[in-house]
């Protein structure tokens, strides 16, 4: 048999999809990307007083010690509960003495119990395994999340981990109209939303997650969520179907043209019609020292953690054109606006890796976008790279967050510019 | 079930892509959940490697599983066309295996021609095997596939090294150090597997006259089975140190002349001139012999070392510690369970205690309850000593990006020595600067001034805990912070640092003012250990109270 590339069926497909005037190509198999468990990396930081437990194996251990590069000093606030040989022929898998030193070491508010791949194939009854540990531990709720990398994405489980906190937010009277922001970001980015919001007068309840589980806030019928990050879909349709709270359709406040439609549109739904076209271009003469090794450059994306749909609409805002975004998953609804925005781009779903390799190797960008392992094989081939991980651990949202988004590029871009004068191709690999 | 914050090892997956990774014709492919394919990053981002790692994952999710699909087909198909590997080495995960799914039904359906690309599903249980084992079960499994047929021998004197790994603790460098050596013994290098080689050098294993297999727990097996299989002589020493630096030679050329009296050929096995070893071929090839006699190392001897790692350099830095630099070895540990009898044996000669532990926890425990003056062993060991205020240097996986130096840090042979020899007296020099103050109290500089002058250091007991506590809290908040910027990096240190909790004594020992007034005259970083001794005496012998009489009477008996 010969094989061709029209044998590989399955890869290049025809998946795609239209919405509104932006296509979306969706690829299968081949695809990278960290399972639902990394989440747990950034949100144990967020939540001060939470615990992170994992029902899994020896491979979720190092996974996470390795995928987030924390070495453990001491005992962290997250851990596996880890199945055993033994345990794959036991009748039921018990962690009621897990979750009881957990809570006599630790003191946890709230433990999110994740289940993964091991124990999906084993169908453990994982919800009521929970329901059976709250009758135990009822002053420690213990919350089940699924995290396994058979469905979901390390943001999609972060998407997850927020669905699980609805139920403790307590409920706010009809007629309270307040916005609740939804999406795990820290102090300084969530702080700057609150003023810019009160500059607007327009009233805060707070954030979901909150930095404790004590302060999470009332949610209601007049409540106003305003998701922070493409991967909260999930948390923003339950609140708004439990609780009757109104989601805001926007954009995600990432770059100053970002931000500025996501607070015009937030004041709206307070009848507010207000122009922050200003703002916005005083933020971009803020960062244009960062913009100016941006535009013009050829960029492309190759994908692992959903924010890539807003970075690429920050990018093409800023001059660049961008020649591929690559994304692990696209919500047609959730996205709408963002794709608008990026009509005639084009975006690929659970891109093939292999495929974007060649791809790259064939365009020559002056910039890769990519997750952590492809960077420095793509830089031993002689091209730009920055980690899209990144996105996830630097403050780049509102205002205040856009210099540190540009900078993620222009830092990478200079960096390089500056090292080729060295004139070293010699000592390079594939000189 | 057991709860786990942290392991030494990764699973046997990872075993399998250092393999692959380690060569230039092979692939692996892993039937997995997308999630499992985090190992990527190990070789791309602390080895630095610098092509993509021939690692592909065939992809199991929810969807396809419920379809009752299977991409691997694919996945294979893939790979053949995009790098034409001369392998494709097939495992599952630990969630995958247990789908129990016949791959190799799976591979054939694929429709790869064998003569191009020869297609092996290795799947060891992921519940038994973990990295190190599935690495080395792997080496013994190609060697077995495709060195079973025997070779006539190379026309010149000539070995196989197998061991050297892609994320080898220091593999890279040692094989530097090994072809060194070799060179300068007048022997080719027939194949090293797996680093660097393709399907070709493990397909002519059988032409070596010899086999070097350093390496206890990687290697070791695929050298036996040359040895059974063809009559091949394998060389498992250790060279490590000095003595066994010099017994390997000895062993390898007379593996050498052993494989030549066999085969009628003609070989001189004499030991060359040991100048001939060292890097200006003119002085010695190991500095370690003078440096062990010179004065200033005279109190190594009074020196505790607490060493814990894999095997093979767990193993041999006891033996140097104790028979090279006379350094005592209070314990001596490994997580590798499958070898712990071996290693028991391994060790016995030079320590009393030994420590079998794949749990991180229980190695602090014991690093605590001994109070060493030095911890030699892996990046653990470092994060727990630093919280003890010990010194530690590393010696073992698991693999840390700061294991992959730049400069030349070879552990094997006698450039390997001279190497381990700086890297033991670099971890202990704290230790000396102390033995000096010990004599004139604080030299004046009192705590806060000692610190400041880089003399620091307390063991692990209430009272240092106490003393360091502040300080310890701003560290831990210092480092907390860093965390978010750190967590992008791979393997770079973060957390919170431990706060030691040792349990009260069980009866409580009164001081008289007096020799209390002498305990405070003892400097701060010596003073717990003092006093844990001085009241472990007291209890021993009865006494409740302890007088200045008696903090003497144990200063003469305990030295």
């Amino acid at each position: 048999m010969t094989i061709t590339p029209e044998t590989l069926n399955g890869l290049n497909n025809d998946l795609s999809s239209v919405v509104g005037e932006t296509e979306v190509i969706r690829e299968d198999n081949g695809y990278h990307a960290f399972c639902g468990l990394v989440c747990v990396g950034w949100l144990y930081q967020k939540m001060k007083d939470s615990f992170f437990l994992i029902l899994g194996t020896h491979t979720c251990a190092h996974l996470l010690q390795n995928a987030l590069g924390v070495m453990i000093f001491a005992k962290p606030r997250y851990g596996v509960a880890m199945i055993e040989e033994a345990d794959l022929s036991a009748a039921q898998i018990d962690i009621t003495d897990i979750v009881k030193n957990i809570i006599d070491e630790h003191h946890p508010s709230v433990i999110f119990l994740l289940n993964s791949c091991t124990p999906e194939i084993m169908k453990v009854d994982f919800e009521t395994m929970a329901k059976n540990l709250n009758l135990q531990f009822n002053n420690t709720p213990v919350l089940p999340v699924r995290a396994d990398g058979l469905e979901y994405t390390m943001t999609q489980a972060d998407d997850n981990v927020l669905q699980s906190l609805l139920q403790f937010c307590p409920e706010a009277p009809a007629g309270k109209k307040e916005i609740v922001f939804l999406g795990a970001v820290n102090d300084v980015n969530a702080g700057e939303l609150q003023r810019e919001c009160e500059k607007l007068g327009l009233p805060v309840a707070g954030f979901v997650p909150s930095n404790t589980f004590k302060e999470l806030p009332a949610i209601g019928p007049d409540t106003i969520i305003a998701p922070l990050q493409p991967f909260v879909a999930g948390a923003a349709r339950l609140f708004n179907r439990k609780r009757g709270a109104k989601v805001l359709e926007s954009v995600f406040p990432i770059g100053p043209d970002g931000t500025r439609i996501f607070l015009e549109d937030l004041a709206r739904e307070f009848g507010k019609e207000v122009d922050l076209s200003e703002r916005e271009a005083e933020c971009w003469k803020n960062i244009e020292a960062k913009v100016q090794h941006i535009r013009g450059k050829r960029i492309f994306i190759t994908g692992d953690n959903m924010l890539e749909l807003p970075v690429s609409r920050f990018l093409k805002a800023a001059g660049a054109e961008v020649l591929e975004t690559g994304t692990p998953y696209v919500n047609k609804r959730f996205h709408a606006r963002e794709l608008k925005l990026l009509a005639g781009q084009r975006i690929v779903e659970m891109p093939n890796m292999s495929r974007q390799i060649n791809d790259i190797r064939a365009l020559k960008p002056d910039l890769v976008i990519t997750n952590f392992w492809q960077a420095n094989p793509h830089e031993a081939e002689g091209q730009a790279t920055k980690w899209s991980t990144e996105f996830l651990f630097t403050p780049i949202f509102g205002f205040s967050g856009a210099g540190d988004l540009a900078n993620l590029f222009s830092r990478a871009l200079k960096r390089h510019r500056k090292l080729d004068l060295m004139d070293w191709k010699e000592f390079l690999p594939n000189n | 079930m057991r709860m786990s914050y942290w392991e030494y090892q990764g699973t046997a997956h990872t075993g399998v892509a250092r393999v692959a990774c380690s060569m230039k014709d092979v692939h692996g492919v892993f039937y997995s959940p997308v999630g499992d394919s985090y190992i990527h990053s190990m070789f791309t981002m602390m080895e630095r490697m610098d092509r993509f790692p021939p690692i592909t994952t065939s992809v199991l999710d929810a969807q396809t599983m419920g379809m009752g699909m299977n991409k691997l087909p694919d996945t294979l198909r893939q790979v053949y066309n995009d790098h034409k590997p001369k392998l494709i080495a097939i495992a599952c995960t630990c969630s995958s295996t247990l789908l129990q799914e016949d791959l190799g039904m799976l591979a054939k359906s694929a429709g790869i021609p064998e003569d191009e690309t020869e297609i092996m599903v290795y799947a060891p249980n992921p519940y038994r095997v973990e990295e190190d084992e599935a690495a080395n079960g792997l080496l013994t499994a190609m060697t077995e596939k495709f060195a079973s047929q025997p070779l006539p021998p190379t026309a010149k004197p000539s070995v196989n090294i197998i061991g050297p790994i892609s994320l080898g603790f220091h593999n890279k460098q040692d094989l530097i150090s090994l072809r060194r050596m070799l060179a300068v013994m007048g022997l080719e290098i027939n194949a090293v597997f797996p680093l660097e080689a393709g399907l070709d050098d493990v397909r002519n294993l059988p032409q070596a006259w010899a086999t070097i297999a350093p390496y206890r727990e990687m290697g070791y097996d695929a050298a036996l089975y040359l040895e059974e299989k063809h009559g091949i002589p394998a060389v498992t020493t250790t060279p490590i140190g000095v003595g066994l630096t010099r017994r390997w030679v000895k062993e390898t050329l007379a593996a050498v002349a052993r494989f030549a009296a066999a085969h009628g050929l003609s070989y001189d096995a004499r030991e060359p001139a040991l100048a001939a070893f060292s890097m200006d071929q003119k002085t010695m090839p190991s500095a370690l012999p003078w440096f062990s006699y010179t004065a200033d190392t005279q109190s190594f001897s009074s020196r505790k070392a607490f060493v814990f790692g894999d095997f093979t350099h767990t193993a041999a830095i006891c033996r140097m510690l104790s028979e090279e630099m006379d350094i005592q070895v209070v314990a001596a540990g490994t997580y590798n369970l499958r070898l712990a009898k071996e290693f028991k044996e391994a060790v016995a000669p030079y320590t009393d205690e030994v420590i079998i532990s794949v749990e991180f926890e229980e190695v602090r425990k014991r690093i605590a309850a001994l109070g060493p003056d030095f911890v030699l062993g892996t990046q653990m060991e470092r994060h727990t000593s630093a919280g003890f205020d010990i010194p530690c240097g590393v010696i073992s996986n698991p693999t840390h990006i700061e294991d992959f130096s730049l400069g030349y840090q070879p552990f094997l042979g006698y450039d390997g020595s001279n190497f381990v020899t700086d890297r033991i007296y670099h971890t202990m020099t704290l230790g000396l600067e102390k033995h000096l103050i010990e004599m004139f109290g604080d030299a004046g500089l009192g705590e806060d001034g000692a610190r400041k002058n880089g003399i620091g250091g307390t063991s692990p007991t209430v009272q240092a805990s106490v003393l360091n506590e502040a300080e310890r809290e701003a560290r831990k908040y210092a480092e907390a912070a860093e965390l978010e910027a750190k967590a992008q990096q791979l393997a770079v240190d973060g957390g919170a640092v431990a706060v030691v909790a040792v349990a009260a004594p069980p009866v409580e020992l009164g001081w008289t003012d007096e020799a209390q007034k002498a305990l405070k005259g003892i400097p701060f970083f010596v003073r717990p250990k003092v006093q844990k001794r001085v009241e472990e005496y007291a209890r021993t012998h009865g006494y409740s109270l302890i007088t200045l009489d008696l903090v003497y009477e144990v200063k003469e008996k305990a030295g």
